[in-house]
């Protein structure tokens, strides 16, 4: 059963990555891996050690103090990193895209692009927040682009004429108006206020509802929606999730208005590394055959301890890969059904408490529940599981091979 | 024997990283719990420049000399930031009178914003000791000020709740006595006050000698506290006592005034703790 799903789910992956598309966006993302180790790496330790409420800090007393400027400094840095990696990413994707199609000079369509996703993902007076999930916003439109390109030269163009030429010029101040509009209609953080705004409803405090959002986390993730930080890493600030935490403060009361939440099933049980407990990921290329993705388990294990799992997006990849997509639904969905389970059954008491900032998520059931051992067992099973169903796919993913029949 | 070295080490970090994320959860569980079930609802009181801690003193005589005595405590905060505490809450006493003063305690905008700041170090250290999290503000002359700072620049809902603020012969427009000349402090205090707590009901209480100003500050200053808390806030209230004791530095002894804070914050806060 699980071998045949492993072999639908790569022949889906063949079908995806062998398009030229897919492949130029792959190589785009492969020349993306320094930069992009450089960036979550200095992001992580932004977080442990030099952010104003930096997790050293508040484990430490006598902590030396950051000052503002410095950390102020340092997150500027950070937004032109990230607003580098974007860049890189759009130019080494239509440069890729362009060879293959046999077009040599790609100046002007790589300037073109650039001006174009700048336009898109940067609001008024600001540089853009770097965001993982932005891939696939990206790659549509800069493929949209390109293959105008290529049709605009095949029909309109004659070879001799020169890059630069007026033609051309139209073809790139139509794709920049594009873009302009485009920003203007499809506004990322209010996509992302109303998803925060939709969790907040007690809808997602049934079984229904959670499912639902297992189901839909990992996909919007593999296909590179930008998602809000209750999808991510925090849920504590939904109404439902407070109403518990009163409860608990205020009564002591062990009847919680809302136990089964996406704070206590999600939250706690499907974001060990990340969306679709992508930690377990990590640990299995540790031990891979190969050097190659040994080295990608090393690069990426540290960040994905704290929930950081943007390499193995760009890594892996993880970005629109029916072969990983799979197991991360299952996962999802499996890890929060025990975790459901375990509090419908009153073996474990549910997550309620805030823990500190940028704690590892493996600790969440331990640290902020009433039953912390009881917990900690539910947590290592479901880590475990994770490890089981991830296994023969990242197997098929590291050995390479073609699938089995 | 590198992968064993990576899982050992991150074991170790899990372990050591899972001791502290219990101990701080359960020390910040037992202090939200005592500030959520903390029935204390004191009115803490600021004085205006160049006064003293003990700026209230026959205010809190006479009200104390009414009905039952309520407990008072007094912060002094030096400039470093520094509180030094006199007299102490009664265990038993629901309402106590705090007065938060400053060593540097000058006029001029610098200098409340500095104060400002210091209050809000002051009500968090009086939060850690005494576990309350609503209280109502009072505050004479700049000392009105700088609550309105403090509303605006680092007041949160999720730590304070402040039903109640008075304000005493507060120049929100500093000395001038026209409106149509809007000090730099009172465009600040204006383009800030979407930060203003949307639940609070705000009293400005103001004193006339001559129908022009309590002796120091414009009446017309006073009544600037409009543009900032009008429709920002619940409620806003104009008060304008007159008489003998209506001379700015009066302010807190005018028996009218005395008669506002029973009426408007002592006893709405008492029926507010009955329901409870």
């Amino acid at each position: 059963m699980l071998k045949t799903l492993v072999n639908q789910s790569q022949r889906w992956d063949n079908i995806v990555y062998q398009h030229a598309t897919m492949q130029a966006v792959k190589t785009a993302l492969q020349q993306l891996r320094p930069i992009l180790v450089i960036d979550v790496y200095a992001h992580l330790l932004f977080r442990l050690i030099f952010a104003p409420d930096n997790f050293i800090g508040r484990m430490v007393d006598n902590y030396p103090p950051i000052t503002k400027v410095i950390s102020n400094h340092m997150r500027i840095g950070l937004t032109f990193l990230d607003a580098a990696i974007v860049m890189i990413f759009v130019i080494a994707l239509t440069q890729h895209y362009l060879t293959t199609k046999g077009i040599t000079n790609t100046s002007l369509p790589i300037l073109t692009n650039f001006i174009a996703i700048y336009l898109l993902l940067v609001g008024k007076n600001q540089i853009p927040t770097y965001n993982t999930t932005q891939y696939l916003l990206m790659s549509v439109t800069v493929l949209f682009s390109v293959t105008t390109y290529c049709w605009f030269q095949k029909k309109w163009v004659n070879p001799d004429t020169s890059p630069y030429a007026y033609r051309y010029l139209v073809w790139a101040v139509l794709i920049i108006l594009m873009s302009w509009l485009l920003r203007q209609l499809i506004a990322i953080p209010h996509f992302q206020t109303t998803i925060s705004v939709l969790l907040s409803k007690t809808f997602f405090t049934t079984f229904w509802g959670l499912l639902a959002v297992s189901i839909l986390s990992p996909l919007l993730f593999v296909f590179g929606f930008a998602l809000p930080s209750e999808l991510t890493d925090d849920q504590t600030t939904l109404n439902t999730v407070i109403a518990n935490l009163d409860a608990v403060l205020s009564t002591g009361h062990k009847v919680l208005p809302y136990p089964e939440n996406l704070y206590s099933t999600y939250g706690a049980f499907t974001l060990f590394g990340g969306i679709g407990n992508t930690l377990a990921i990590s640990l299995l290329l540790l031990f891979a055959t190969s050097r190659k993705h040994q080295k990608l388990g090393l690069i990426t294990w540290f960040p994905s301890l704290f929930d950081d799992n943007t390499l193995l997006l760009a890594g892996v990849p993880l970005f629109l890969r029916p072969l990983m997509l799979v197991p991360m639904l299952l996962v999802s969905v499996i890890s929060q059904l025990i975790g459901y389970v375990a509090i419908a059954t009153h073996f474990i008491q549910p997550v309620v408490y805030p823990t500190p900032m940028n704690i590892p998520n493996l600790l969440l059931p331990t640290i902020a529940s009433t039953t912390p051992i009881r917990s900690t067992l539910v947590t290592v099973a479901v880590f475990i599981l994770s490890i089981v169903i991830y296994r023969p796919f990242v197997h098929r993913l590291t050995e390479g091979g073609s699938y089995e029949k | 024997m590198r992968n064993k070295f990576i899982l050992t080490v991150s074991l170790m970090l899990i372990i050591a990283l899972g001791f502290y994320g219990q101990h701080w959860v359960a020390k910040t569980t037992t202090s939200q719990a005592k500030i959520q079930n903390s029935r204390m609802v004191p009115t803490i009181f600021v004085p205006g420049s160049e006064a003293t801690i003990n700026r209230f003193d026959d205010l809190f005589a006479t009200i104390n000399a009414k009905g039952a005595p309520h407990s008072v405590l007094k912060v002094q905060v030096s400039t470093s930031g520094q509180l030094t505490f006199l007299g102490s809450i009664n265990a038993n006493d629901r309402q106590p009178f705090i007065v938060i003063g400053f060593e540097d305690n000058q006029d001029g905008y610098d200098h409340i914003k500095k104060q400002a700041s210091w209050l809000a170090k002051a009500l968090d250290t009086l939060q850690d000791r005494y576990h309350f999290q609503t209280f109502s503000a009072v505050g004479h002359s700049n000392g009105g000020l700088d609550w309105t700072i403090y509303l605006e620049k680092y007041h949160a809902d999720d730590d304070f709740n402040i039903p109640i603020l008075m304000t005493l012969g507060t120049p929100f427009n500093f000395s001038e006595s026209s409106l149509q000349r809007r000090t730099e402090m009172l465009n600040d205090l204006i383009s800030g006050n979407n930060q203003l707590p949307k639940d609070l009901t705000m009293y400005s209480v103001a004193g006339t000698e001559d129908y022009t100003d309590d002796g120091i500050v414009p009446v017309q200053s006073v009544i600037a506290g409009k543009y900032i808390y009008q429709k920002a806030v619940k409620s806003y209230t104009q008060i304008t006592v007159s008489g003998d004791n209506a001379q700015h530095s009066s302010l807190p002894e005018n028996p009218e005034v005395v008669s506002l804070i029973e009426s408007n914050i002592l006893k709405p806060l008492a029926r507010s703790d009955r329901k409870q």
